[in-house]
C-alpha cells in the first residue's frame, strides 16, 4: 500500500473557558489544530491531527506544524502506511526534530493501518486489553475553595483522577495543596501540576510542607537537572511531563530513576510510534503513564486513548480528554467521556473522523487526494 | 528607537562545488536562506540570516525558519531592538523552542544596536581580542584520493585547520583521515568530524586505527550518552557540536567532562544573545571553541566573525568563512577570509549590506 495524498484542514477550536496557567501563564482561549488526511492507492483514507497548546506551552506551533507538513509531504506520498517504523524512520531523515509535525500524520496512517486490517488502533498497538481507561480533569489554578469547587464539578462529570494547576508562590499553594488533599474523597487521587512553574527550592518547600497528603507532583521544574535535583530532596512520587520528548529522554529518567510517573502526549513525543516505544520502555521499567494527547478535538483524544486501552491498566494513571473542554464537536465517533471512563468505539482504524461539511475546503493538497 | 518593521527575503543559495556531502551518504546541493531585515522609527537598518544546511541536518528548516518568524514579528514590533536581553524573553515567551527562527532577528537587532552606538557588533559582544583568526576549512565527504586533493588546495590557500568529513564505514574514514594527514605539516590542526554519522563500535574501531595520527574526533555518534561512552574509551581530544544545541546541554556536558573542544553555532543556539552566553561559559571553562554557524551566506559571516575575533585567546580553536561554501553572494563581505585567516571589519554594526539586486522582492513584510 502507498500513499498517494495528503490533505490538510486547519480549524479553531474555542475553549469553554478561557484557560490559563498559575500566573496567567499559558493563557488560551482558542486552540488552533490541524486535521490531516492520508489518501493510498488501496482506496484507505485516516485522518490524524495536530493541535499544540497555543505556541508557548511546548515548543510547537500551528504554524510551524503546517510548514512542517510541506516540508514533510514529498517524503511521506509514496511510503506505506502500513509500516509505521519504516515511515517514522523516513520522516526522521527528511526532517530532524519537529516530532509536534509528524505525530499528525503518523496518527493519520495508523488510522490506515487499522482499517485496512480492519482492526481498531489499540489491537496493532499490543492488543486492546480492554481493561478501562480512567480519565482525568485538568483544574486551573484559582484560590483553594475555587480549586476545591472546581474539583467537585469535575466530580459530578464522574472524574475521579484530578490535576490542579500550582506553581504560584509557596504560602499559596502549599494552601492550595492542604485545601485540595483535605477535601479530596477516598478513592480519588490528585496530581499537583506545577507546570515548570517552580525553582527546585520552591518545589521542595512546597513538597515538605505538604507531605500529609498523598498525592502526585509533576513537572516541578523547567529543566530535566531540574526536576532531578527536586526529585532527590522529596518523597512524593514525581510525574515528569514537558521534560519527556524523545525515547533518549525516557532511557535518561529510567537510569535516574528520576520519576514514577509520565505524562505520554502523542504530539509531544512525535505520534503512535514514538510513544509506542515509550509505552513499551516505560512498562518495562516499572514507571506509570499518563497517556493523553497536548491538546485537539476527539480525533486526537481517541489516539491518545487507543494506546492507552493498549497498555495495561497496572502501568496507566488517567487520561485527560482536551475535548470536553471545547465549544464545538467536529468529529463524529471516537473516545468519549462515559462517566469518567474513556470508551472506545467499536470499530476498525481509530473509529473517528472530522465531519468534512465542518471543515471546509483543505488548506493544502499534496499528491492526489482522493474524493471520498 | 523602535522596530519599525520586518522584512523578509528567501534565496536559494546554490553550494561551491556542486555541493556538500557528510555523514552516512547526506548531500546538500542548494541551501534554502531566509534574510532579514529590521527597520527602525529613526531610520537604522539591521541584518539577520538563517541558514539551515538542508531540512535533514539539525532540527530546523527553511520553510519553519519563516513560519517561526511570522509567529514572532508581530510580538517584536515597536520593542527596542538595542537591549537584546528583554528582546529575546519576549520571544522566548511568544513561541517555546524554535531557536533557529529567533536568531535571525536576534542578530539583525544586534547590527541595528551597534549602528545606533556607532561601534562594531564585536564591541558589545565583549571587544576585539583578536586581528585575525585562523579558519578551518571543511573538506567534504569523499575518496581518499580527491579529499587528500582538496587539502593540498586549501593547505596553498593558506588554511592550517582542515576539518574531514567522516561519519561513513569506518575503514573508508580510516583511509580518508590517512589520506589528508600524510601530506600535511605537523603543525597543522586536523578535525575528523563524523557528523553523529557512526554507533559506537564503530567510533572505537575508527579512533583505534588512527591512533597514531594526531587529530580532534567530532561528534561520532548521534545521541549524546554514545559521544560520552566513546569519550570515555578513546585517547583522541574530543569535540562535541551537534549534542550541543542549548545551554542545558553545554552545562551537563560540562559536569560530565564529556568534551575539549565545544562548537558554537550561532543559530543552533539562538542568535548571539544566547551563543555569547555559551561562548563566555566556554571560555570562563577553558574549553577551546570553533565560533560558527551551521551554514551561511554574507549575514551570518559577518555575525559569527564578531562573535569570534571577541572570544577570549584561551577558548578559542577556529572559525570559517561561510559564504566560501557558497556560488552566491548577498554582497561585500563585512568578515572576510585569506590566507586562511578571518578578518572582521570595524565598521558600525555587522559591517554588511546585502545587495537589493540579489535579494530581490520581500516573500514578507511585518510592520
Amino acid at each position: 500500500m502507498k500513499v498517494t495524498g495528503l490533505a490538510v484542514w486547519r480549524m479553531t477550536l474555542p475553549l469553554a473557558d478561557p484557560y490559563s496557567l498559575s500566573g496567567g501563564r499559558l493563557w488560551v482561549h482558542e486552540l488552533d489544530t490541524t486535521f490531516v488526511r492520508v489518501s493510498t492507492d488501496a482506496g484507505i483514507a485516516g485522518w490524524g491531527e495536530g493541535c499544540p497548546w497555543g505556541s508557548t506551552y511546548l515548543p510547537a506551533f500551528p504554524a510551524g506544524l503546517r510548514a512542517g507538513i510541506a516540508e514533510l509531504a514529498p517524503a511521506v506520498l509514496g511510503a506505506d502506511p502500513t509500516r509505521p517504523d519504516v515511515l517514522d524512520r523516513r520522516m526522521d531523515e527528511a526532517l530532524p526534530g519537529h516530532p509536534y509535525v509528524k505525530s499528525a500524520i503518523d496518527m493519520a496512517c495508523w488510522d490506515v493501518a487499522g482499517r485496512a486490517a480492519g482492526r481498531p488502533v489499540a489491537d496493532l498497538l499490543g492488543g486492546d486489553t480492554g481493561e478501562p481507561v480512567l480519565v482525568q480533569s485538568s483544574i486551573p489554578t484559582g484560590s483553594p475553595a475555587e480549586m476545591v469547587a472546581s474539583i467537585g464539578r469535575a466530580r459530578a462529570a464522574g472524574y475521579r483522577v484530578h490535576s490542579p494547576k500550582v506553581g504560584s508562590g509557596v504560602a499559596d499553594d502549599v494552601a492550595r495543596i492542604r485545601a485540595i488533599g483535605a477535601a479530596l474523597p477516598a478513592g480519588e487521587s490528585v496530581t499537583f501540576d506545577a507546570n515548570r512553574a517552580w525553582l527546585p527550592d520552591e518545589a521542595i518547600r512546597v513538597m515538605h510542607q505538604t507531605e500529609e497528603v498523598d498525592a502526585y507532583f509533576e513537572q516541578p521544574c523547567e529543566t530535566y537537572e531540574e526536576c532531578l535535583a527536586v526529585r532527590r530532596a522529596t518523597r512524593q512520587p514525581l510525574i515528569l511531563d514537558e521534560s519527556l520528548v524523545t525515547y533518549a529522554d525516557g532511557l535518561r529518567a529510567v537510569q535516574d530513576r528520576a520519576c514514577e510517573a509520565v505524562g505520554l502526549k502523542l504530539n509531544r513525543v512525535g505520534g503512535l510510534t514514538k510513544a509506542r516505544r515509550l509505552r513499551d520502555l516505560c512498562a518495562a521499567a516499572g514507571i506509570r503513564m499518563n497517556i493523553e494527547e497536548c491538546g485537539g478535538s476527539a480525533l486526537a483524544d481517541t489516539a491518545a486513548v487507543h494506546l492507552a486501552r493498549a497498555t495495561p491498566a497496572s502501568h496507566r494513571r488517567a487520561t485527560w480528554l482536551c475535548h470536553e473542554m471545547l465549544t464545538v464537536d467536529p468529529v463524529a465517533g471516537g473516545a468519549r467521556n462515559d462517566g469518567g471512563v474513556a470508551t472506545l468505539p467499536d470499530a476498525p482504524g481509530l473509529g473517528a473522523a472530522p465531519d468534512l461539511n465542518l471543515l471546509g475546503d483543505p488548506i493544502a493538497v499534496y499528491g492526489e487526494e482522493s474524493a471520498e | 528607537m523602535k522596530i519599525g518593521r520586518i522584512t523578509v527575503y528567501q534565496l536559494d543559495v546554490p553550494l561551491a562545488d556542486g555541493g556538500y556531502a557528510f555523514a552516512k551518504g547526506r548531500h546538500v546541493a542548494v541551501a534554502d536562506t531566509t534574510v532579514v531585515r529590521v527597520d527602525t522609527d529613526d531610520g537604522l537598518t539591521g541584518w539577520g540570516e538563517a541558514t539551515p544546511l538542508g531540512p535533514g541536518y539539525l532540527p530546523s528548516f527553511g520553510k519553519g525558519v519563516r513560519a517561526g518568524i511570522a509567529e514572532l514579528a508581530p510580538h517584536l514590533l515597536g520593542l527596542d531592538p538595542s537591549l537584546p536581553g528583554p528582546l529575546n524573553s519576549v520571544m522566548d515567551r511568544a513561541l517555546e523552542g524554535h531557536r533557529y527562527a529567533k536568531s535571525p532577528l536576534d542578530v539583525a537587532c544586534w547590527d541595528v544596536a551597534g549602528r545606533a552606538l556607532g561601534v562594531p557588533v564585536h564591541r558589545l559582544l565583549g571587544g576585539r581580542h583578536h586581528e585575525s583568526l585562523p579558519m578551518y576549512r571543511s573538506i567534504s565527504q569523499g575518496d581518499p584520493a580527491w579529499m587528500a586533493h582538496q587539502a593540498d588546495r586549501f593547505r596553498a590557500a593558506g588554511y592550517e585547520h582542515l576539518q574531514i568529513k567522516v561519519g561513513d564505514d569506518p575503514v573508508a574514514d580510516v583511509a580518508r583521515l590517512a589520506a589528508v594527514a600524510a601530506a600535511g605539516p605537523t603543525t597543522e590542526t586536523l578535525l575528523a568530524d563524523a557528523n553523529r554519522g557512526w554507533r559506537r563500535d564503530e567510533a572505537l574501531r575508527f579512533a583505534r586505527a588512527t591512533a597514531d595520527v594526531a587529530y580532534v574526533l567530532e561528534q561520532p555518534c548521534d545521541r549524546y550518552e554514545d559521544n560520552l561512552s566513546v569519550r570515555r574509551r578513546v585517547p583522541q581530544p574530543f569535540k562535541l557540536d551537534e549534542s550541543l544545541q542549548g545551554m542545558d546541554d553545554l552545562t551537563r556536558a560540562l559536569g560530565d567532562d564529556a568534551m575539549d573542544v565545544a562548537c558554537i553555532k550561532i543559530t543552533k543556539f539562538g542568535g548571539l544573545t544566547k551563543a555569547r552566553l555559551a561562548r563566555d561559559v566556554c571560555a570562563a571553562a577553558a574549553i577551546p571553541m570553533t565560533v560558527e554557524d551551521v551554514w551561511g551566506c554574507e549575514v551570518v559571516t559577518a555575525a559569527l566573525g564578531h562573535l569570534a575575533i571577541s572570544t577570549e585567546p584561551a577558548g578559542f580553536l577556529n572559525t570559517t568563512d561561510l559564504q566560501a561554501y557558497n556560488d552566491l553572494h548577498l554582497g561585500e563581505p563585512s568578515a572576510g577570509g585569506h590566507d586562511g585567516r578571518l578578518h572582521v571589519s570595524d565598521a558600525p554594526g555587522l559591517g554588511v549590506e546585502p545587495d537589493p539586486d540579489v535579494l530581490g522582492e520581500p516573500v514578507a513584510v511585518y510592520s
